[in-house]
């Protein structure tokens, strides 16, 4: 479905943000594009969505190019920016008509896709209203309406469910799935991890404009199991410098009062906690296993998404 | 498509109450009292004339030939007052350069021979009137006076109204002389209507700048530009869906500010505005005011970075074209190099074209000129803002 190749980019007077970047993301997944604040996401998306034209390599969408063909491209795609990108002086019935006019293929079938879209997003009672005076979910579904208006092959989603209420999510997100279900391709970014857990079959992980880990959700989370070592808050730095050297020497990393690494076996584990012991050190908590997206987020890019 | 933007824009403005205001209240509010407050100042018939007083002493007639003749000096205006202290107090507070006393028995005087006993009309100047001045107002006595006795001299024959007129032109000369202002044999300065219709309908024209500026920049800010980079609908559709829906807001403020001038102005004033001479030329010289202002609002909304920006830049740039341009300040009051200046603002250019139509009822070649440099103008900056959007919306 996207295929990125050898893919360079970077802004003007920049150093490079891509060198050499590769993706592929295949026709129906549900796809997570997580990385913290700078890592590359926006600019990956819009060079996905073809605001951005990279200085080198291949941006293919089933296997046509930007250059080539970029209206029909653009017929079968949605992207639906985290900004509530309608006009909010304008009803939802008027936004809707005013973007479905923009698709010149779609002539009478219009009101029909306006109606699809209105059910989907359960704004239907809502057609008549100014979106200026809506809540932050109902902008959302909006939003996410003005984007399904072409029954689009491919959705980019950018952070669809920040700032609004529990239902309103639960919402969104089960229209993203059923959305998925009926056929569509989504590339999902989002700061909740959880929602990135319970919605997609595929995600790759950036950081500093890098790919560092891609693939099925739950191969991901199952290779190397990963041991994690919450210390105590409380404690002389000088103990923790010297726990470092001994963390370091075994492969573990320390940061934040946190040790994660992968362990060879038990017996590894077993010496780890010695050595934390001799410093007179206190382990908080302890976790080995398989991973959540989160402890795999942290090891891999040692921030946290949320900061 | 584009009959989609400019539905589009069209909602946006309408809804925009700000942006109403501006555009059709604020103008109508400027003509009705510009046209008010300069109406003296500005009027062809009370422009640079002395002021004078008229005291007709108790007894005379107020209607007789005589008073009426006096009421209507030329280069004068003269106001009749009830008493001789009402007069002199005029003349102390500075109201009025000159009084005029018409004794009771003044016709007595005219019709027999002159003596020591005669009442002879008087008048007293202001202390501090120069002589010029004072020669203006006794030359206009003497003349209206010398037209009484030779039109009394006739007063037996058998002419007509016409021919006696005819006769007394001729004895006092002035069938024999004519007189005109170099340059034009039309009048050159506009009255308060002429100026303040015009003015103020161009200065409200270039004020598109707020609402396009507005839709713009939260197109931007919103993200919905973005969004639309997305769709497949050329970016040239975009612009152009912008300035067609401007261009319709202009012709109705055009339609609408000329009404008023026509209809409501001299219900406040007295005066109309007069659609005189080749007023098709109205037509295309509206339209390249339109796309003027449009282009102007255009090239700042698309080069700004926040609406306040843009509106700040706007509104200020308005004023100063305004300003120099002849709007605010009539350009012929102005000192040489202001008016050189003037000529700098399109503004200017667009209120030349209408003085040109409206009061020298000039022709093409006459208006032509400020058209062409109004096209010119717009054609450069739509160039320029064209650039600029697709800086924004081009893929980079």
């Amino acid at each position: 479905m996207i295929n990125l190749q050898h893919i360079d980019y970077h802004y003007p007077q920049s150093p490079p943000l891509f060198d050499d970047l590769n993706l592929e993301i295949k026709r129906g997944s549900l796809f997570g594009l997580l990385g913290p604040n700078g890592a590359g996401k926006t600019t990956l998306i819009s060079l996905m969505t073809g605001q951005r034209k990279p200085s080198g390599g291949d941006i293919r969408i089933n296997g046509e190019t930007y250059q080539s063909n970029r209206g029909r491209i653009l017929e079968k795609l949605a992207h639906i920016p985290q900004e509530y990108a309608f006009y909010p002086q304008l009803t939802v019935m008027e936004n809707l008509q005013f973007f479905s006019s923009l698709y010149p293929k779609q002539g009478r079938q219009s009101p029909q896709l306006i109606d699809e879209a209105l059910k989907l997003t359960g704004l239907a009672d809502q057609a008549k209203k100014l979106a200026k005076h809506f809540s932050g979910g109902l902008k959302r579904r909006l939003n996410l309406a003005i984007g399904l208006l072409n029954r689009p092959e491919l959705i980019f989603l950018d952070e669809p469910t920040v700032g609004i209420d529990p239902q309103s999510r639960h919402f969104i997100l089960q229209s993203i799935r059923a959305l998925n279900k009926a056929g569509s391709t989504i590339v999902y970014t989002s700061h909740y991890m959880e929602e990135i857990e319970q919605l997609c079959d595929e995600v790759a992980i950036m950081d500093h404009g890098q790919i560092l880990v891609h693939g099925p959700l739950q191969k991901i989370l199952e290779r190397d199991p990963l041991l994690t070592i919450e210390l105590e808050a409380e404690k002389d730095e000088s103990l923790l410098y010297q726990l470092s050297d001994v963390v370091e020497i075994r492969g573990f990393k320390l940061s934040e009062r946190t040790i994660i690494g992968h362990p060879k076996d038990e017996g590894e584990i077993a010496e780890l906690l010695q050595s934390i012991d001799a410093l007179g050190i206190n382990v908080v908590t302890l976790s080995y296993g398989k991973h959540t997206l989160e402890k795999l987020f942290f090891e891999l890019t040692h921030t946290r998404l949320r900061d | 498509m584009l009959i989609a933007v400019i539905k589009k824009e069209l909602l946006l403005v309408s809804r925009d109450i700000h942006a109403l205001l501006v555009l059709f209240l604020l103008p109508i509010v400027f003509i009705l009292i510009m046209s008010m407050a300069l109406q003296d100042r500005m009027s062809p018939e009370s422009k640079d004339q002395p002021k004078v007083g008229l005291w007709v002493e108790n007894g005379a007639d107020q209607n007789s030939d005589l008073t009426q003749t006096f009421s209507h000096l030329e280069g004068l205006r003269v106001e009749q007052v009830n008493s001789q202290d009402q007069l002199t107090q005029l003349l102390v507070s500075g109201e009025i350069l000159g009084g005029i006393i018409l004794p009771a028995q003044f016709s007595k005087s005219i019709d027999s021979p002159v003596t020591d006993k005669s009442e002879k009309l008087q008048i007293i100047y202001a202390a501090s009137l120069p002589n010029s001045l004072r020669r203006s107002i006794l030359g206009a006595v003497r003349e209206a006076l010398g037209a009484y006795q030779v039109n009394k001299l006739f007063e037996y024959d058998d002419l007509t109204q016409s021919q006696r007129q005819a006769r007394v032109d001729h004895l006092l000369g002035r069938s024999l002389v004519t007189s005109q202002t170099q340059g034009s044999d039309l009048e050159s300065q506009p009255n308060s209507v002429q100026q303040s219709v015009p003015a103020w309908l161009i200065f409200s024209m270039f004020f598109v700048v707020l609402p396009i500026s507005t839709t713009l920049l939260t197109e931007r800010q919103q993200g919905t530009l973005q969004r639309l980079q997305t769709l497949p609908v050329p970016n040239s559709y975009l612009l152009i869906g912008k300035i067609i829906p401007y261009l319709g807001i202009n012709l109705v403020q055009a339609a609408l500010m000329l009404l008023v001038g026509i209809y409501l102005v001299p219900l406040v004033t007295g005066e109309g505005l007069h659609l005189v001479g080749e007023t098709w030329l109205l037509a295309p010289l509206i339209l390249t005011t339109s796309l003027s202002a449009i282009s102007f609002a255009l090239l700042i909304a698309t080069r700004a970075k926040t609406t306040e920006q843009a509106t700040t830049l706007g509104g200020i740039s308005n004023l100063i074209l305004a300003a120099i341009g002849g709007i605010m300040v009539p350009t012929f009051v102005m000192p040489e190099l202001m008016q050189q200046i003037a000529a700098l603002s399109p503004m200017n250019w667009a209120l030349e074209g209408f003085f040109s139509i409206l009061l020298r009822q000039g022709g093409w070649a006459m208006v032509g000129p400020e058209i062409l440099k109004l096209l010119a103008f717009s054609g450069c900056l739509f160039l320029l803002s064209l650039y600029s959007y697709r800086g924004l919306t081009d893929t980079k």
